[in-house]
């Protein structure tokens, strides 16, 4: 079926056999492997826009929750897809209402897509804010430990790097897919030297390194980070060693949630959907995909709203929510 | 006479000496005193209420140290002096109320004095005062009365702002080290009795709202307790004051009003000092005193704006507030969980039965601590409410925290700080940093109307004393007794404290009805609050 034909069925049907081509778009806007998971979720929800064929403002913010539930049932970081369409959502509404009022709603949809694409913009040119920001706090003969495959620790390193400071970065392993030998392979073919170590070895080395920087999949309210698993370790290890830990992260992660420890993460987090479904919701004998890092290990954040402490979190997402 | 001579002089442009002009001022000036009748009358007036302010201030019966200084509140020297000065507008006022029993005065009513003739009776008024003080060793101006063979410092009180008793503290005396923190008497249970305290001269009931009379005394005598016990009552109380607030013909509306309420309030903190959550809910009327009320509005409809904005106040900001905390904290409470909680809180109370009628199946911990023993009544609130819950006491709490088996600390607040430390009933902290020693989440419920711009870092800055004798226990032991009756000869002080100090580091999460937030984020609410003020 053509794309024209399926959007112009019923909004029933719309979503449903919208929902393949949603993902389809989704799968090709991720083959780019450098862009943000969110940033290629936002783009699938541009297209959705584009498309729409709603009324009012309130089918169309329908519409795009029900896109938000599509995408989340991916397996993926599915952290920043909810956290960066919800902030995608809530930056086009707040456009003022007296102006939506008086026009009629196409000509709002397009203000409405203009936005969306100037937030786009914004988002895709984040991570090279964040690298000019943090380039000052890797100095000359620095040794720097990152956990895990980071696009964004990617951008800072490769910034620091051309900047032509040399440092020393090693790589945990990062189980259980390995994605750590990924990120110590991108460093090898950037020339920034590079080792890699096992997970178990954090402990070891700690006191030989200057800094740990990690990424986020997503910003709590309170400041923590939800992050791949071993982050928390890592975390516990840098404030006993009195390292500082900063964490890279776009505005697009912070998101409006507040765990209380580890247990009280979300699931569909923690977990790929797909093994929730596999095992129809007892994930006890799951390995989870996640942890949490509470505020008080963290030494500050890197954000293309500037370098922020965890508590002026809370000040930022209250500006942007409330 | 003198005005036209000046322009005269003006005009002739004859230029006066300095001497000339002095003798016409001095020649104005007798004149003006001549003029006015009533000017030693006024003077009368004054004279009295400072002396019967001064009367009250010296006690007669020797009393313990705090009992002393518990009579010198703050704010109720402001109103002292103050109120001097208003009690002539008062009497005028009394006259021309219905529902009030009309006071005979001897005063008549008296003409405006100018600006240098009060300037002039306020020094007369001051040497007499400083003549009195060396023969009368306690004067109404504030000092801490240490024992009566020290000597007391003259401390000029500043125009409006009362300086604390800091700093005149003898070294030998250890009891004044908590000699700041306003007491209540407990022998003051009356109303002749806690009406003198305000400097107020007339007989009981002629000048003070019933309404505010009863809600005084049912806050002295602890009938009331509990942050939003007591702003809802004072609310309430506040409503009925305006709705019979008359206001005499030559006053304005605002002005008179805003004069009534701070007389009763003055009253109110004599009975007991005022929480933060009701200086904040006066603070929000006072702001609608002032920005709500255009000034060509009617009396009735003025009367009936506020009113309104007093109901919606204590709808949204304090009932709907509560509700969205349970709904929000319910989110938290998970299925099996054991959740600590101490003494009583309206709010928490209100989560835990949300909780419950939403189906989730937890247990509770009551934990408690004297003197008050409040958890006895938030125990027996939640067994009628079928919740299942255990008791102890304060010293088990690390027995109970540490080993694992409490999942959540909840937590009331009286107040937030602008630092984020929670003011609660002493022992909170306590309960909080065991809590975080063992690892347990201690979440503390509080709507943001109590959210204060204050920073305090202990618990000795601020606080407010209880009753010492619901300390001491003699359990009919006779000597016992008898030793821990008489005070004032022992060298035993009861410290009776009744907040406490919870630091930012111990609490995890605050629940407000605008979401959850970490502690920091009490200065943010604060400003946002205060930037929908101004708009």
């Amino acid at each position: 079926m053509s794309t024209t034909e399926e959007f112009t069925s019923s909004s029933i049907d719309q979503t449903r056999i919208g929902g393949q081509t949603v993902l389809e778009y989704y799968a090709e806007c991720q083959r780019d492997e450098t862009k943000a998971v969110a940033v290629a979720a936002i783009e699938t929800m541009i297209q959705v826009m584009e498309k729409s064929e709603a009324e009012t403002l309130q089918g169309l913010v329908k519409e795009m929750n029900d896109v938000i539930d599509i995408l989340k049932r991916t397996d993926g970081n599915v952290t920043s897809i909810e956290s960066g369409c919800k902030l995608f959502i809530r930056f086009i509404t707040l456009e003022s209402s007296v102006l939506l009022e008086n026009l009629p709603f196409n000509q709002c949809l397009n203000m409405l897509i203009a936005r969306g694409n100037k937030f786009l913009g914004e988002m895709s040119r984040a991570r090279l804010k964040i690298a000019q920001l943090s380039a000052q706090f890797i100095e000359n003969g620095a040794v720097v430990l990152t956990h895990s495959l980071s696009k964004c620790v990617l951008e800072v390193l490769k910034g620091a790097a051309l900047d032509g400071k040399r440092f020393h970065v090693y790589v945990t392993q990062s189980g259980p897919d390995n994605s750590g030998i990924k990120m110590f392979n991108k460093l090898r073919a950037m020339n920034i030297s590079a080792t890699q170590i096992l997970d178990a070895a954090v402990g070891y080395i700690m006191e030989s390194v200057d800094l740990v920087l990690v990424g986020a999949e997503g910003v709590m309210e309170n400041g923590g980070v939800l992050n791949k698993i071993g982050t928390y370790g890592i975390a516990v290890c840098a404030r006993s060693s009195n390292k500082p830990f900063y964490v890279v992260a776009e505005s697009f992660k912070f998101v409006r949630l507040y765990p209380l420890n580890q247990r009280d993460i979300p699931c569909n987090l923690k977990y790929n959907s797909s093994v929730i479904k596999e095992n129809c919701g007892d994930t006890r004998f799951e390995h989870p995909k996640i942890d949490y890092t509470p505020p008080d290990l963290i030494t500050l954040l890197f954000t293309n709203l500037g370098v922020l402490t965890p508590s002026a979190v809370s000040d930022e997402l209250i500006k942007l929510y409330l | 006479m003198d005005k036209q001579a000046i322009e005269a002089a003006k005009i002739s442009g004859h230029k006066m000496t300095p001497a000339e002009k002095k003798a016409l001022r001095q020649a104005k000036k007798q004149e003006k005193l001549k003029g006015s009748s009533s000017s030693e009358i006024s003077v009368q007036v004054k004279e009295a209420t400072k002396k019967l302010s001064n009367t009250s201030i010296s006690p007669q019966q020797p009393k313990t140290v705090t009992d002393d200084v518990a009579e010198q509140k703050p704010d109720g020297d402001t109103t002292m002096t103050t109120v001097g000065r208003m009690g002539e507008k008062l009497e005028s006022s009394i006259l021309n109320t219905n529902k009030l029993q009309h006071v005979e005065t001897t005063k008549s009513k008296k003409p405006q004095l100018t600006k240098a003739e009060r300037r002039a009776l306020q020094e007369s008024q001051r040497a007499t005062k400083t003549a009195a003080l060396p023969s009368d060793g306690k004067s109404s101006v504030k000092t801490p009365i240490n024992k009566p063979e020290e000597k007391s410092i003259d401390v000029k009180p500043s125009k409006d702002r009362v300086t604390p008793a800091a700093g005149i503290v003898s070294k030998r005396d250890s009891r004044s080290l908590f000699g700041h923190l306003p007491q209540r008497d407990p022998t003051l249970r009356s109303i002749p009795q806690l009406l003198p305290g305000c400097g107020l001269n007339l007989t009981p009931s002629s000048i003070l709202h019933p309404v505010i009379l009863r809600l005084g005394l049912q806050y002295a005598n602890g009938r009331i307790c509990g942050s939003n016990a007591r702003c809802l009552s004072l609310m309430s109380a506040v409503c009925q004051l305006i709705k019979d607030h008359r206001t005499p013909p030559d006053k304005e509306l605002r002005r008179h009003l805003e004069e009534q309420l701070a007389l009763h309030m003055a009253f109110l903190h004599r009975c007991r000092p005022l929480a933060v959550s009701q200086r904040n809910a006066i603070k929000h009327l006072k702001h609608h005193i002032n920005k709500s009320i255009p000034v060509e509005t009617s009396e009735y409809e003025a009367k009936s704006i506020l009113v309104d904005t007093i109901e919606q106040f204590a709808n949204e900001r304090v009932h709907l507030a509560g509700t969205a905390i349970s709904q929000i904290a319910a989110n938290k409470i998970q299925n099996d969980d054991v959740i600590l909680v101490y003494g009583f809180s309206s709010v928490v109370l209100k989560v835990l039965q949300h909780a419950f009628n939403a189906g989730i199946r937890f247990e509770v911990v009551v934990a408690d601590g004297r003197p008050k023993l409040e958890g006895r009544v938030m125990l027996k609130r939640l067994i009628t409410h079928g919740v299942s819950c255990s008791y102890a006491l304060i010293g088990s709490l690390s027995h109970l925290l540490m080993g694992g088996r409490i999942h959540k600390v909840l937590i009331g607040a009286h107040a937030l700080l602008a630092n984020g430390c929670v003011i609660s009933r002493c022992g909170t902290a306590l309960v909080a940093m065991v809590a975080r020693r063992g690892g347990v989440p201690v979440l503390v419920c509080c709507e943001t109307y109590k959210f204060s711009e204050r920073v305090q870092t202990d618990s000795f800055v601020f606080n407010e004393l209880g009753d010492p004798q619901e300390l001491l226990q003699h359990n009919g032991d006779p000597r016992l007794a008898a030793a821990l009756t008489n005070q004032s000869s022992s060298y035993l002080v009861a410290l009776n404290l009744t907040y406490d100090i919870t630091p930012s580091e111990f609490v995890t999460m605050v629940i407000t009805e605008l979401g959850m937030l970490p502690c920091t984020s009490v200065p943010v609410v604060l400003r946002v609050q205060s930037t929908e003020l101004t708009e």
